[in-house]
């Protein structure tokens, strides 16, 4: 399997950490309070629907909103298979940073 | 319900509605929405407007990219999908790729040809302005175009017209090639003598020396780097001295420079260049003179002009009033083909433009048979695949994307061909240079602008040509085609017919000229020219050895010692090409103009070794006086048309002061070649102006004659430098031009041959296969193996027939025309057009027959099967 990116590994957390409640907007919040950064709604549409291309997201359309004139309002999810990638990029991640807890700029055998 | 309800900036919302579609359009503009209603709420109205624009400004880059990213993706699946399909119709994308590539690469390399014959001169700064000016002189035997001018005619224009900047003139004696010495060595070099001006008017860059003052003294000389490093090496030879020994005296010149080799694509190359000064233009009355105009001149404006500036300066060069001489103008870009000088008139052989027109008609036929039989073949394949596009469709593929996806098939075959055909190109190169003769290579691409231009029409052609096919694919009804009502229709047929016979009549029409072009050659090559070819053995370049001159008795003498030596002859030159024309006192009878002999001057032997037979009178006599009457052999031509009575023993002046005696008259023998009729000429026994050593020998043991040879010419002219000929390779070069068409038409006859039968075995199996149910039926009803086949190879038999209908008319004309650049030719025989019709009728037929043969044969219950 080919490692998430991090920045798809934030956007696939973020829609985690929302749950049942993961759209556009809520994911960019989420992302804020996450990194600390706003990404531009153009960078978090075009990852949600590579992950989805991926099949590691799925995309659901509500019930019609009067808000949006009638229109649906488009969650994610994870699905199986992306929450194994989450998974695999969690291990990944911890063996890198296995016994490292303070970082210095000695060369050293380590 | 919000006490304001303010809707999203315009302008933002029109781009996303621009950059975005459907789905994503609503996703993205609903969900920005939603926080800018919130936030309206209690941001004041601009910072909320702001937010907006800032937020989908921002955006754009991962819009974009999105874009990309998909149109790659969706670009990256249908090359699989055409590389896929290509794969299983293997048989058919391997020869219509081989096809167009083998064309393309044809086509590139008659490009590259004619782009490099094309580009001769253009490398001067000022070639648009630089001129040649050249003489065209009126006589009884017709226009005489030349490019010797007066020595005078040059500065006598930039004197007295201001639009004339400079002029520079180039001389060279008729055998250019001098021997000088360089301590030990010696060179046998061409030596041009120039005017210092002539480096300012052309643009030869120097790498030593100063192009400006390098040939302002007298006797000062200037090599080029191929001349300099053949004979000094690494060492710098300017400041050092040649000796050139002309007869009795020596000349000295210093080297001044050494100057950037002149490029292959120009009319004159030039290793050795001195300057010309007052004492060879006392010896010689004309040379070649080039100006250079201003901005603006116009030169025909300056052509009309010349004729009271000749007048004034008397600058004519014919002594006769009565011969009318135009001049002209040439541009320099011109000289290369459009020269048309006659012969030997200029100091370099030139190209003629008729060849490129030849040329390049032939590629762009060869690039259209190719295309067509693309064309053909995709068109035909197309309705072989009516039921997997009618299978997709009702599977839900739109028009559009099958569309885009036979394009693309088309696209990439278009592409593989380039890229095989470049490859082609590549490998042939030395072989197609080597037959035209043109040392070019692929960095010699002139313009690689033109060269991307040629690659893009073609694509594009390639393109197209598939693209037909795919539009009308993709219109195909699934109703018609799961039901198999559709089929092939009869406008398709009339369709593949034309273009089956186009290919044809190309092919034809290139075989009957290639045909014709090797009887011609052939009848050259067999032609009794009056004179013998064969054993004879040259020495040339004598007449700048005295040594040899002055022993040439001795020479004789010692040669003819040698039992495989028959025959030993001096003259000034070769039965086959004459240089030298008379100013003789003979007239013609009918104009009472002198006629315009050529004149030979030889020795003894020189009528009987090369078999040149007496018809009246006799050869010429021993016992010869050097001071008296010199005695002339004239030829039957010349005898034809000259006044007086009696020929034999009639005497008369020539060149001046000269008195003659015709003894004899000879046959005729053709001392111009082929393409011209025989002149008027006479042989003037004159020994001493020898410049060729014939000598006849036996065809044994021949390399321990040459070793003879070499051995007496080393032992009574050291000096001399043995390089020898064969006269019939010597003979052969007046040729080389029909040659080299022969090979080439030879050419393309095999690759319009190969072109036009692959097209015709992917067509005729496409039609077998088409044909299966009815030959199925017929089988059944009792028809016959023969009497199928023969049904099915009429249609592509009645193609080929009507492609010689077509094809035989053309050929005729054409090659009737070439042919008459010949006086002497063969004739277009009617067995050349039968020969080429029934070869390429049976080829067509071999062709087909392995489709027809095998569907002919195919079990009948197999094909009704598919009812």
């Amino acid at each position: 399997m080919i490692l998430l990116s991090r920045a798809e590994e934030i956007i696939l957390l973020a829609v985690y950490k929302q749950g049942s409640n993961a759209y556009g907007v809520t994911i960019r919040e989420q992302v804020f309070k996450d990194i600390g950064r706003h990404w531009s709604f153009g960078v978090i549409y075009k990852t949600l629907k590579k992950m989805k291309a991926k099949g590691y997201l799925d995309k659901i359309s509500s019930a019609p909103v009067s808000e949006r004139g009638g229109r649906s309002k488009y969650y994610y999810e994870l699905t199986p298979e992306g929450i194994s990638a989450l998974e695999k990029i969690k291990s990944v991640h911890n063996s890198l940073w296995k016994g490292i807890d303070e970082l210095s700029i000695e060369q050293k055998a380590r | 319900m919000q006490a304001k309800k303010q809707n999203p900036p315009f302008i933002p919302y029109l781009f996303l509605k621009l950059l975005l579609k459907g789905e994503d359009f609503y996703e993205f503009t609903d969900d920005i929405d939603e926080v800018y209603r919130y936030m309206i709420d209690f941001k004041p109205g601009w910072r909320a407007k702001a937010w907006y624009w800032f937020r989908v400004l921002e955006s754009f880059p991962g819009i974009i990219m999105d874009k990309v990213y998909w149109r790659f993706l969706m670009f990256r699946n249908y090359l699989k999908i055409a590389v896929r399909n290509i794969k299983r119709h293997k048989g058919y994308s391997v020869i219509n790729i081989a096809g167009l590539s083998v064309g393309m690469a044809a086509f590139f390399l008659i490009s590259l040809y004619v782009q490099y014959e094309l580009s001769f001169d253009r490398y001067h700064e000022n070639a648009d302005k630089i001129f040649r000016v050249i003489r065209e002189r009126g006589s009884s035997t017709g226009n005489d175009r030349s490019a010797f001018i007066h020595n005078a005619l040059g500065p006598a224009m930039v004197e007295d017209f201001p639009e004339a900047i400079s002029s520079a003139r180039i001389f060279r004696w008729h055998v250019g090639e001098k021997f000088f010495a360089i301590g030990e060595r010696s060179l046998y070099e061409n030596l041009y003598y120039a005017d210092p001006e002539f480096f300012e008017i052309f643009s030869i860059p120097f790498i030593s020396g100063n192009s400006k003052k390098a040939l302002t003294e007298p006797y000062s000389i200037v090599m080029s780097e191929r001349l300099a490093g053949k004979h000094y090496g690494n060492e710098n030879p300017v400041g050092k001295i040649l000796n050139l020994q002309e007869g009795a005296t020596q000349y000295t010149y210093k080297i001044t420079g050494v100057f950037k080799d002149m490029p292959e694509n120009s009319h004159l190359t030039m290793d050795l260049v001195t300057r010309l000064d007052k004492s060879i233009m006392q010896a010689a009355d004309s040379s070649h003179t080039y100006v250079l105009l201003g901005k603006g001149a116009d030169p025909d404006n300056l052509e009309q002009k010349l004729p009271a500036l000749l007048h004034k300066y008397d600058l004519r060069l014919s002594l006769d009033d009565n011969v009318k001489e135009r001049y002209f103008l040439q541009p320099l870009t011109s000289i290369h083909l459009h020269s048309h000088l006659s012969d030997n008139t200029q100091y370099s052989d030139n190209s003629d433009i008729k060849y490129i027109y030849i040329y390049s008609s032939i590629a762009l036929l060869i690039l259209v048979v190719v295309c067509l039989n693309y064309w053909n073949l995709s068109t035909a394949r197309s309705f072989q695949r009516f039921k997997e596009v009618g299978i997709r469709k009702a599977v839900g593929a739109n028009r559009r994307q099958l569309f885009r996806q036979f394009l693309g098939e088309s696209f990439l075959a278009t592409i593989l061909s380039l890229v095989v055909s470049i490859a082609l190109v590549i490998i042939f190169l030395p072989v197609f240079s080597g037959i035209t003769g043109s040392k070019f290579n692929l960095g010699q691409l002139g313009n690689a602008k033109y060269f991307l231009m040629i690659i893009s029409a073609v694509v594009f052609v390639g393109v197209v040509g598939g693209g037909y096919p795919a539009f009308h694919l993709s219109s195909f009804r699934p109703v018609n085609i799961l039901k198999g009502t559709s089929k092939y229709n009869a406008k398709g047929i009339l369709v593949r017919n034309i273009l089956v016979v186009t290919q044809f009549s190309i092919a034809i029409i290139i075989i009957i000229s290639t045909l014709a072009i090797k009887h011609q050659i052939d009848f050259i090559n067999k032609k009794d020219m009056g004179f013998d070819r064969e054993q004879i053995l040259v020495l040339s370049k004598v007449k700048y050895h005295k040594e040899v001159r002055r022993n040439e008795e001795s020479i004789k003498t010692e040669l003819k010692r040698n039992p495989n030596i028959t025959a030993v002859s001096c003259s000034a030159d070769l039965p086959n090409s004459i240089i030298w024309r008379g100013n003789i006192d003979l007239l013609d009878k009918n104009t009472g103009e002198p006629v315009p002999f050529n004149v030979y001057t030889v020795d003894h032997e020189f009528v009987d070794l090369y078999g040149i037979k007496i018809v009246e009178g006799r050869k010429f006599s021993r016992d010869f006086h050097p001071d008296s009457i010199k005695e002339v052999l004239i030829n039957e031509t010349a005898a034809k048309v000259i006044a007086g009575e009696a020929l034999i023993g009639e005497e008369f002046r020539f060149w001046g002061i000269r008195t003659g005696r015709i003894v004899g008259v000879v046959k005729d023998f053709h001392s111009r070649p082929l393409h011209y009729p025989i002149p008027p000429t006479f042989i003037a026994l004159s020994p001493g102006s020898t410049n060729y050593i014939s000598i006849k020998i036996n065809p044994v043991d021949i390399p321990k004659t040459i070793d003879y040879i070499k051995r007496t010419m080393k032992k009574f002219a050291p000096s001399y430098q043995f390089d020898y000929h064969f006269f019939d390779e010597i003979f052969g070069r007046d040729y080389q031009n029909e040659r080299m068409m022969g090979k080439i038409f030879g050419f393309f006859m095999l690759l319009s041959i190969i072109i036009a039968c692959m097209g015709l075995i992917g067509i005729s199996t496409l039609s077998a296969e088409q044909h299966t149910k009815e030959i199925g039926i017929r089988k059944v009803l009792g028809a016959s193996v023969p009497s199928i086949t023969g049904l099915l190879s009429k249609d592509f038999a009645k193609c080929v027939l009507f492609a010689n209908i077509i094809a035989w008319p053309i050929a005729y004309f054409v090659m009737h025309r070439w042919l008459q650049n010949f006086a002497y030719r063969v004739s277009l025989g009617i067995g050349i057009f039968v020969l080429s019709g029934l070869a390429v009728l049976g080829v067509a037929l071999l062709t087909v027959s392995y489709q027809t043969i095998k569907a002919a044969t195919a079990n009948p219950v197999d094909s009704l099967r598919y009812e």
